[in-house]
């Protein structure tokens, strides 16, 4: 049984941040891009969604990509981050924890188990 | 790589190039979804949904996508014009009528277009290949792009010229069916009957076969018949036609040779293409001089009249038995 995916309109905001912060620890595929996102808890990332989404960051020059021979036969596209790339994830992620810090804060004192 | 998941990158690099997206860049979103289904071996469908709501997400930016198109149908629709006028044209001059009955040239037009580039697409949909298969670098991909692009060039100039070929024999055959036609034809089966005159060194002659006109054309009638060798004025000449939907059933009819005849219905009768018609006539062979025996080949000359193009003649041999 698959770990149930989390709300779209949720990864829409984050999605290109995760996927940049998998990038930008190292020259990747988009395959393996999936399986990293659901390692770190964000299961279910469609390819019909992946990969619009690292077309998108290539077209804003964030990342880069290059063919590289596969090991029998065809090639495949490897994403790497830009220096742009780079910059904008440092950036914005500083930006997005600040963000998740207060949501969290806000959301804790209203849970179940929090309230003080 | 699967049937399926070849179908479905072919299917998606057709919508990729309907959005507009240039070599480059399918290629390169091909190639994304090749190695993603080799690597997870999911469904294509499940992996990213429907070929064409897929392309959608890619379909931003294709700036003279529009302009190209729109400037091939404007061919296109120039191109189907052109046939149509001329189609049109050759028609009414074969058979008077307007072709599609008289529908209006703009919907005939555009229906033929509609119908051309959905046919188009279909073709292109059902039978397209994926262009990445076996690339395997995009300098690869670039270049098995170019080449298809160029056998796809080769093979569009092939069609076109076959149809310029086809339309223009086409064309001329029906140019010449419309200078030649409409020609009176005789059935091979031709019966003919002589016989002495009482009282006179005539031949008495009858003949009952079947004519047709082997193609629609103007206005039609026939004008007179006669014997080649001269006939006997004073002889009683009297003829029938009657007019029937098949060959078959005219010949049934002509190969019954009990008849009678009173009147000469033959000049002015006006035929029509499509039709046969048992023809009866009878007439005399004047021998004029006493001892001269009738000719043993003697032919029925038709005369024709075709409108605007003039009197025609259909000759039809008789085996006249010389028993006087």
């Amino acid at each position: 049984m698959p770990k149930e995916s989390w709300p779209t309109e949720w990864l829409k905001g984050i999605l290109p941040l995760c996927v940049l912060s998998i990038v930008v620890e190292g020259e990747t595929y988009g395959y393996a891009i999936a399986q990293a996102l659901e390692r770190e808890g964000i299961p279910n990332v469609k390819g019909g969604t992946l990969y619009p989404l690292l077309n998108r960051l290539e077209q804003e020059r964030l990342v880069e990509t290059r063919w590289a021979a596969g090991p029998s036969g065809p090639g495949r596209k490897l994403y790497a981050p830009t220096k742009q790339g780079r910059l904008w994830f440092e950036e914005n992620a500083e930006r997005w924890l600040e963000f998740a810090h207060s949501t969290t804060a806000l959301l804790r004192r209203n849970t179940k188990g929090n309230k003080t | 790589m699967t049937d399926l998941n070849e179908r479905y990158m072919a299917r998606l690099a057709f919508w990729l190039r309907a959005g507009g997206a240039d070599g480059a860049r399918t290629i390169s979103i091909l190639s994304d979804v090749r190695t993603h289904l080799g690597d997870s071996g999911e469904s294509p469908y499940e992996a990213f949904g429907p070929p064409r709501l897929y392309a959608k997400e890619f379909s931003a930016g294709s700036p003279w996508s529009w302009s190209r198109r729109a400037a091939g149908v404007v061919a296109l629709a120039a191109l189907v014009t052109a046939c149509f006028s001329a189609a049109d044209d050759v028609a009414y001059l074969r058979t008077q009528r307007p072709l599609w009955w008289g529908a209006p040239q703009w919907a005939v037009v555009a229906t033929t277009v509609v119908l051309l580039l959905l046919g188009w697409r279909a073709l292109m949909y059902f039978t397209g290949r994926p262009i990445t298969s076996l690339a395997v670098d995009s300098v690869d991909a670039q270049r098995e792009w170019k080449l298809r692009g160029a056998r796809r060039r080769n093979v569009s100039l092939g069609l076109f010229v076959l149809v310029v070929v086809a339309s223009g024999a086409w064309g001329a055959q029906l140019g010449h069916a419309y200078v030649e036609s409409p020609k009176l034809r005789v059935t091979p089966y031709v019966y003919s009957l002589t016989g002495v005159v009482a009282n006179s060194s005539d031949t008495a002659v009858s003949v009952r076969t079947v004519i047709y006109l082997n193609a629609g054309g103007p206005w039609t009638s026939l004008n007179e018949a006669a014997l080649s060798s001269g006939q006997d004025p004073s002889a009683l000449q009297a003829s029938s036609l009657q007019g029937f939907g098949s060959l078959a059933e005219a010949l049934r009819v002509a190969h019954n040779h009990t008849w009678s005849l009173s009147q000469d219905e033959l000049s002015g009768f006006t035929l029509h293409y499509g039709s046969y018609y048992v023809l009866t006539w009878s007439g005399a062979i004047y021998s004029g001089l006493v001892n001269q025996p009738p000719p043993s080949q003697e032919n029925l000359v038709l005369t024709y009249d075709v409108a605007g193009v003039g009197l025609k003649t259909l000759r039809i041999p008789l085996s006249v038995n010389s028993n006087g």
